[in-house]
């Protein structure tokens, strides 16, 4: 016996022809507030207490209407917590009311069965959980003991009522070696898609760059992540990349496609083109990764998001940008009409620039047919702002020669490594 | 935009025009009806180059829906009060693949007082017929479990009768 029920076609919704012109918000995602029960040492925007003037439930639902005005397709809610803004209901009703995919990305430390079954009345489909390794690592990670087995009990809680559960991951050195275990416990999970991505260094990981991955570690990451890929293909488990894990290495098709045989790719960052991120006090940028001492186009507290979106330079980047834009490694590589340098935002929190990024599995790969791998040394510090970022210089050693950071524990994988002010 | 091509030898991306960078299988020279094809193929991928839009602190996508769900046992649907029955809940997505969701679900009885379950496996408690439920994201599968006082009512060998079965040859 079977039941059926309507169900909204939200891979859909998600695929935008990149070649059309009219730029729109397709895809936002929304810091309702930065207040969060949780501070993990990766988080980009340094969340744990609620910015200092951040947009009412009235203001919010206002936002909402833009949003509708602006063709927005999907909005994904996340903080901080979003479910510690006190309007996170009224608002989640607000969106689906209006039409649109309501989904939130979290830790689920919260997601009690109550707000879970409150939450899908509101009208939310789909919640993204933060699993960034097995119990150990994650907990580790996330800086809070017990948050592994909330993020299960959330999910739990969210099948029970009725929301389709998916998952995230950022990996880097502390939890690459968990990714194959992890897969297992997801899939145990029942969940549906996974989004996998890496650790750059934004916020708190900008001050832990014992953390971060090196470029040459990617020869070793994607090969494992195409492997899972094309299981999960078989076994009903969608691994997605996110946009800064890449980039056209051999599996750039299968990884990058919903389907085998899809044929996708990587075509450049969509920032400001058919995505936009909103920080939690109004401030509007292409991409909710994006620095915010650079990247904010307005506040829509005093100017509207048609406005911001049409006349900002800060969210215009991606529509404008040429290979002329590109500079290092990226301004020479035979795929740079298409890829434009990878995820803007990754490259920024590396050089304080986008447009030449490091963390890319082709680069990685023509280092090492040269015997060659580049590494990244941190000689800036990060002010200490939400999505803030320091610099890193860029060496070129031998592929073999020795790792300085090989023996590391990982209670020193997380530790502050700061540079010196004065460097 | 520059239209790639996928490399015969490797399956890596090739920029137009170009050897494979990642194999090195240089490109075959075209004829000029390959080299007329491809243009037309150009003009074509052109106006199809979708992506699945993401973000970092997003989600993703929610592809694969489950549009129905199956739930069976590997030998019969009668179980004696006392014992116990595994039941498998089989999802089949949107896109026509299967999927074992038995961990993941969630099991249900419309008769505790006549059959328990958990985790796929039910266990007989009174006499009588119980319906086990499994259910994930919003989609339900269910069948039907006969609970029997004794081994020989949940085995019961099948009666034949005389020509029940039509007429043999000949």
């Amino acid at each position: 016996m079977t039941a059926q029920a309507d169900r909204p076609g939200s891979a859909a919704r998600r695929r935008l022809n990149v070649v059309d012109e009219s730029h729109h918000p397709a895809y936002v995602v929304w810091e309702l507030t930065l207040r969060c029960d949780h501070a993990c040492t990766h988080c980009g925007s340094r969340a744990v207490t609620a910015r200092p003037s951040e947009l009412s439930t009235e203001e919010a639902l206002g936002v909402v209407k833009q949003l509708v005005a602006m063709k927005a397709r999907e909005v994904v809610l996340i903080g901080g917590e979003a479910y510690l803004h006190d309007g996170f209901l009224e608002i989640v009703r607000a969106l689906a009311g209006a039409g649109i995919t309501v989904i939130m990305t979290t830790g689920g430390m919260g997601v009690t069965p109550e707000l879970a079954g409150a939450m899908a009345k509101a009208g939310m489909q789909r919640v993204s959980v933060s699993v960034d390794g097995l119990e150990a690592t994650h907990d580790r990670m996330r800086a809070k003991k017990g948050s592994f087995a909330a993020a299960m009990r959330a999910f739990a809680a969210l099948r029970a009522a009725g929301i389709t559960i998916t998952a995230n991951t950022n990996f880097n050195r502390l939890n690459r070696g968990d990714l194959e275990p992890l897969y297992e416990t997801l899939r145990a999970q029942g969940v549906r898609s996974w989004q996998v991505q890496i650790t750059a260094p934004l916020g708190r990981a900008a001050d832990r760059p014992g953390m971060l991955l090196q470029p040459w570690d990617l020869l070793d990451l994607l090969p494992r992540i195409a492997e899972l890929k094309a299981r999960g293909l078989s076994e009903g488990l969608l691994i997605m990349p996110g946009n800064n894990l890449g980039y056209f290495g051999r599996e750039e098709a299968l990884l990058r496609s919903q389907k085998p045989d899809a044929g996708d790719h990587f075509q450049g960052c969509v920032a400001g083109k058919f995505t936009m991120g909103i920080e939690s006090d109004g401030a509007v940028k292409g991409c909710p990764s994006l620095q915010t001492s650079h990247y904010v186009g307005g506040n829509l507290r005093d100017t509207a998001l048609r406005e911001i979106w049409e006349d900002a330079p800060e969210l215009a980047f991606a529509r404008t940008r040429t290979v002329d834009d590109l500079w290092g490694f990226c301004r020479t590589c035979p795929f740079a009409e298409v890829c434009m340098g990878g995820c803007s935002f990754t490259a920024h929190s590396v050089f304080g620039r986008p447009g030449n990024n490091p963390y890319c599995h082709f680069r990685a790969q023509q280092f090492a047919a040269k015997g060659q791998r580049e590494r990244l040394v941190a000689v800036e510090r990060a002010p200490g702002l939400p999505f803030d970022n320091g610099r890193f210089d860029l060496v070129v050693e031998a592929l073999d020669a020795p790792d300085p950071a090989a023996d590391a524990l990982p209670e020193d994988l997380v530790r502050i490594q700061r540079p010196p002010r004065d460097h | 935009m520059n239209a790639l091509s996928i490399c015969p030898d490797c399956s890596g991306y090739v920029p137009s025009s170009a050897a494979c960078p990642h194999c090195q299988v240089a490109a075959p020279r075209d004829s000029r009806a390959m080299r007329l094809l491809k243009r037309s193929l150009k003009f074509v991928a052109a106006g199809a180059m979708s992506v699945t839009v993401s973000a970092c602190y997003g989600g993703p996508v929610g592809d694969s829906a489950i549009e129905s769900i199956s739930v069976s046992s590997g030998g019969g649907s009668a179980v004696v009060v006392g014992s116990s029955l595994q039941l498998v809940a089989t999802a089949t997505l949107g896109d026509g693949s299967q999927m074992d969701i038995t961990p993941s679900a969630v099991w249900t009885t419309n008769s505790a007082g006549i059959a328990t379950v958990a985790g796929g496996i039910v266990t007989g408690v009174s006499p009588g017929t119980a319906v086990i439920a499994a259910e994930q994201d919003g989609m339900l599968g269910s069948t039907n479990v006969t609970v029997t006082a004794t081994f020989d009512e949940a085995h019961k060998p099948i009666a034949i009768e005389p020509g029940s079965l039509g007429d043999g040859p000949g």
